[in-house]
């Protein structure tokens, strides 16, 4: 507004007697002066305006509740600000990524999944109350997990994941021991730095196995008749197959068509639907879809017509090429779930199998890791 | 010549306290942000607004300041944001009729 007079400070003065504050104020000429204050205030300015003697008359008005009667005259306006903001809202309460931190050991796939089998998925309504159990229940799936937390940020859901310590036995430099082997597998490469191995690249070895041995006769000339006692030490990489096999089955529930069917109708605007007429049945599906604009509406309104035809849940022969590819390709993920983070994966092996009339995937992964244990020497 | 105020005590106990002595709402507070913002907190009231001089009353005195196109940028009961060109700013005398 401006302000006419010749002593504006006299008015803020009283203004701020009144406990109105004055959110700007601008010296534009002699006697005038401009002021912005809010807007629910200008009516308790009128004993303010009448004590100092001056004139005020209003120049501008900006604000919200100002913008919004200026734009009564344009609903599309008004209509695409309400739908941004019923767009934004819709969105906040859902998640575009899912990022999974603190996994060392664990693959982040083993988290993913189970938190798939959970219902949490990417653009999925979570609410925070639930968080703690979906959490709680994530965690069973694998006996490495200690603790899974979860938290919305924005737009990502963060799986913070704390694992188990793994439980390192440590052995006494000084005490005699062997390295065995904790796991199946061909040996690749053997490097041996205190002990004896008795086994040499390309040969297979059990779990149990002596790699190394701590107790030896070392290759002298001379005839030794006690053994030699060492804390045997040692790289032992080989190559570990991990199986893991999946059958599909040669139906899958699904629903079909019964020959029922009654006509559909509905009315939509934007997409959603104000209304549709009842359905019959209890599950059916909408075919032969025609969308009509009503040219007589002010609001851009659909007609829809259509047929709503019943629908069954029955058992539908799967194809064999579909068995096959479902029986790889769940097999495939429950053997990678197997390898360990810290393994280098060299080769996959796949094979089908026919089994009882069921189509089963099996497959094989090929890791390179190392496979040796320090163990006590039993006595 | 200092005004003997009701905050006087109050400011000598928080002196005594080593406290920061604004929080007793008597005493001003200037802030000055480089050579174009100013702000001035626990004023009593304005004297005098114009584009070249401002002058406001506290309970020291009365704060002098000078400059060039000079805008509140807001004005409420207890603080004052100055914006313009501020050349200076001073205290006037105590005996009530300032400098002209």
């Amino acid at each position: 507004m401006q302000c006419t007079g010749r002593n504006p400070a006299r008015f803020f003065e009283s203004l701020r007697r009144s406990g109105i504050p004055v959110l700007h104020a601008e010296r534009v000429g002699a006697e005038q002066t401009l002021v912005a204050i809010r807007a629910k205030d200008f009516r308790r300015i009128r004993p303010a305006v009448k004590q100092c003697g001056c004139r005020v008359h209003i120049v501008k008005k900006s604000g919200l509740p100002f913008l919004l009667f200026r734009a009564r005259f344009r609903p599309a306006l008004v209509l695409g600000v309400a739908a941004a903001l019923l767009l934004l809202a819709v969105a906040s309460t859902r998640f575009c990524w899912i990022e999974v931190r603190g996994c060392e050991r664990i693959p982040a796939e083993v988290i993913l999944r189970a938190l798939k089998q959970e219902g949490v998925e990417r653009f999925g309504a979570l609410p925070e109350n639930t968080f703690l159990a979906v959490a709680a229940r994530a965690r069973m799936y694998d006996d490495r997990i200690a603790w899974i937390s979860l938290e919305k940020k924005g737009a990502t859901l963060v799986v913070k994941v704390t694992e188990h310590e793994p439980v390192v036995e440590t052995v006494d430099p000084a005490v005699p021991c062997d390295v065995v082997a904790v796991k199946d597998g061909i040996i690749v490469r053997s490097e041996v730095y205190e002990g004896q191995s008795p086994f040499a690249p390309g040969d297979a070895v059990r779990a149990g196995d002596v790699l190394i041995n701590g107790e030896f006769f070392p290759d002298t000339k001379e005839e030794v008749t006690t053994p030699m006692l060492v804390h045997a030490r040692g790289n032992i990489v080989a190559n570990v197959f991990y199986f893991a096999e999946f059958a599909a089955e040669p139906t899958e529930k699904a629903f079909v068509e019964t020959g029922n069917s009654a006509p559909y109708r509905a009315v939509r605007l934007f997409g959603w639907t104000l209304f549709e007429t009842e359905q019959p049945y209890e599950h059916c599906e909408i075919t032969d879809v025609v969308s009509l604009p009503l040219s007589d509406a002010a609001l851009p309104l659909c007609r829809i017509e259509g047929v709503c035809r019943e629908q069954t849940e029955a058992d539908v022969p799967v194809s064999e090429a579909e068995q096959i590819e479902a029986a790889l390709t769940n097999a495939e993920a429950l053997a990678f779930l197997k390898v360990p983070k810290d393994a280098v994966v060299t080769d996959k092996k796949t094979a089908v199998v026919r089994e009882g009339g069921c189509i089963v995937g099996v497959v094989g992964v090929v890791t390179e890791e190392t496979i040796g244990l320090t163990r006590e020497i039993p006595t | 010549m200092q005004k003997k105020g009701k905050g006087t005590a109050m400011r000598r106990f928080l002196r005594a306290m080593n406290l920061p002595e604004e929080v007793d709402g008597h005493v001003p507070k200037l802030t000055m942000l480089g050579g174009s913002d100013l702000m001035v907190e626990n004023h009593t009231g304005i004297l005098q607004y114009g584009a070249d001089l401002v002058r406001l009353m506290t309970e020291e005195g009365v704060i002098r300041i000078v400059g060039k196109s000079l805008e509140l940028t807001e004005f409420g009961t207890e603080r004052v944001y100055l914006r313009g060109t501020i050349f200076g700013w001073m205290f006037e005398e105590q005996n009530g009729c300032g400098i002209p």
